[in-house]
């Protein structure tokens, strides 16, 4: 083989080299892109997060000045919110989710019994709307509106808040539809006797991020079902705890308040 | 000695033709294990992306990490899944990315298996939502079935990364298209 023609040869293998390499750099520089942009919009999806869900209240978003740290919603012997509490009773925590089949259920089948002993003045109820079924409503977030307008009926009219709850529990829209519309959840706060004033002000949503952070605040302290139990901060798990109340089992959740009360 | 037809040298030549239709077929198996992969991944990410907070709370209800990884993880899957979702779509460092995608289906499963274990009634959350749910719900047997068809895929494309259409092979100065 003549020289020359070893020269060009080898000129041309070590072109292509430079060429490989080169192009073996521009892939690496592409997936580095990727993972620079992912982590990028991971880090300001975390901060916006931690932004939502840590100050209260926030520009128009207000917070719910008779709720306590667990974002709870007090009622104690009278029905009415954050009204004749007493420490020295037994503490009832209920967390609830509006689009939440097995709420309606306890609602419905403990709601009279748990309300006659909190009017005996044995417990407190504190009652958390959440918004975890967000999901279930064809992305109009029923559960959030519900809980925000539950959140400002409690704020702005305390004495109407349980009447509140129950309607909207007696109106319960099936899981997987739109649920409620807003106008109809104005119509039945207006059913409850809340002010044609603060009804129309369901609309506006001014709850929403003190739903979102009592939610945030709940599943920190291990709340990752609805209905919950918590009686005195003991979460009535029954799935992992034989001693939990099951309040399924007619009379198990009077019992337990009972016997708590030392009535 | 000159060669009037150039030999595949991994293919002798008295060998069956199964082989070489093999070579043949695979690249484009590979391309559709590849893409649907990514498919899998996409469909994993958007809903967890939309909605952050479920995320979160679906990662706290396996109560399996210290709480402060817990909106980490939480927020931050959906965006791994996405980038490694681009990384396949493109085909650069196909096996790499198989071997990422083995090790997040090994730690799901770990995952499922130990909320089975604890007797937790949870949905995955896999592909979104999750969190406790009704018992007649939870169906860990079919989760781990899926699981098992996920590492399938992976272990396919780690033995075969080899795909058209990707910049693997640009890179590697093969034709992008195979030649057939």
């Amino acid at each position: 083989m003549p020289s020359n023609q070893k020269v060009a040869a080898a000129k041309k293998a070590a072109e292509a080299q430079v060429k490989a390499s080169q192009r073996k750099a521009l892939v690496g520089w592409i997936a580095a892109g990727v993972v620079v942009v992912a982590l990028f919009a991971f880090l300001v999806a975390y901060i916006v997060r931690e932004g939502t869900v840590a100050a209260v209240p926030q520009g128009d978003q207000l917070s719910l000045a008779a709720a306590d740290a667990t974002y709870g919603i007090p009622v104690g012997d009278t029905g009415v919110v954050g009204e004749s509490l007493d420490d020295s009773r037994v503490r009832l925590d209920v967390y609830y989710d509006f689009m939440c089949p097995y709420c309606s259920l306890f609602e419905e089948s403990q709601g009279p019994v748990v309300d006659a002993l909190r009017e005996e003045g044995l417990v407190d109820v504190y009652y958390h709307p959440l918004n975890f079924l967000d999901r279930f409503s064809q992305g109009t977030e029923y559960s959030t509106r519900s809980a925000s307008a539950a959140a400002l009926i409690a704020s702005e009219e305390p004495d109407k808040y349980m009447d509140f709850v129950q309607l909207m529990f007696d109106n319960q829209p099936a899981e997987n539809t739109t649920g409620l519309s807003d106008a109809q959840i104005v119509q039945l706060a207006k059913q409850a006797g809340v002010s044609d004033a603060v009804a129309d002000r369901i609309p506006a949503q001014e709850f929403v991020t003190w739903v979102n952070t009592g939610t945030e605040t709940a599943s920190q302290s291990n709340i990752s079902f609805t209905p919950a139990l918590v009686i005195n901060g003991q979460l009535q798990d029954v799935q992992n705890d034989p001693s939990a109340v099951n309040w399924s089992v007619p009379g198990q959740l009077e019992q337990r308040i009972r016997d708590l009360a030392g009535a | 000695m000159p060669n009037a037809h150039p030999v595949d040298t991994d293919t002798p030549a008295e060998e069956s033709p199964s082989p070489s239709r093999w070579r043949a077929v695979q690249p484009w198996i590979t391309l559709l294990v590849r893409l649907s992969m990514a498919g899998i991944l996409i469909a994993a990410a958007i809903p967890k992306a939309l909605d952050l907070d479920q995320s979160v709370y679906a990662v706290r209800a396996y109560r399996l990490l210290p709480d402060a990884l817990e909106p980490i993880v939480g927020v931050g899957l959906p965006f791994f899944e996405l980038a490694l979702a681009a990384l396949l779509i493109f085909g650069a460092f196909t096996r790499a990315s198989s071997i990422v995608w083995l090790v997040m289906m090994a730690g799901f499963t770990f995952g499922i298996l130990w909320a089975w274990g604890k007797g937790y009634n949870i949905d995955c959350g896999c592909f979104g939502g999750g969190g406790d749910i009704d018992e007649d719900l939870v169906n860990y047997p079919a989760h781990l079935l899926e699981r098992a068809g996920f590492v399938v895929l992976g272990a396919f494309l780690l033995a075969f990364p080899r795909t058209p259409l990707s910049l693997d092979a640009w890179m590697r100065g093969e034709p992008v298209r195979p030649v057939h």
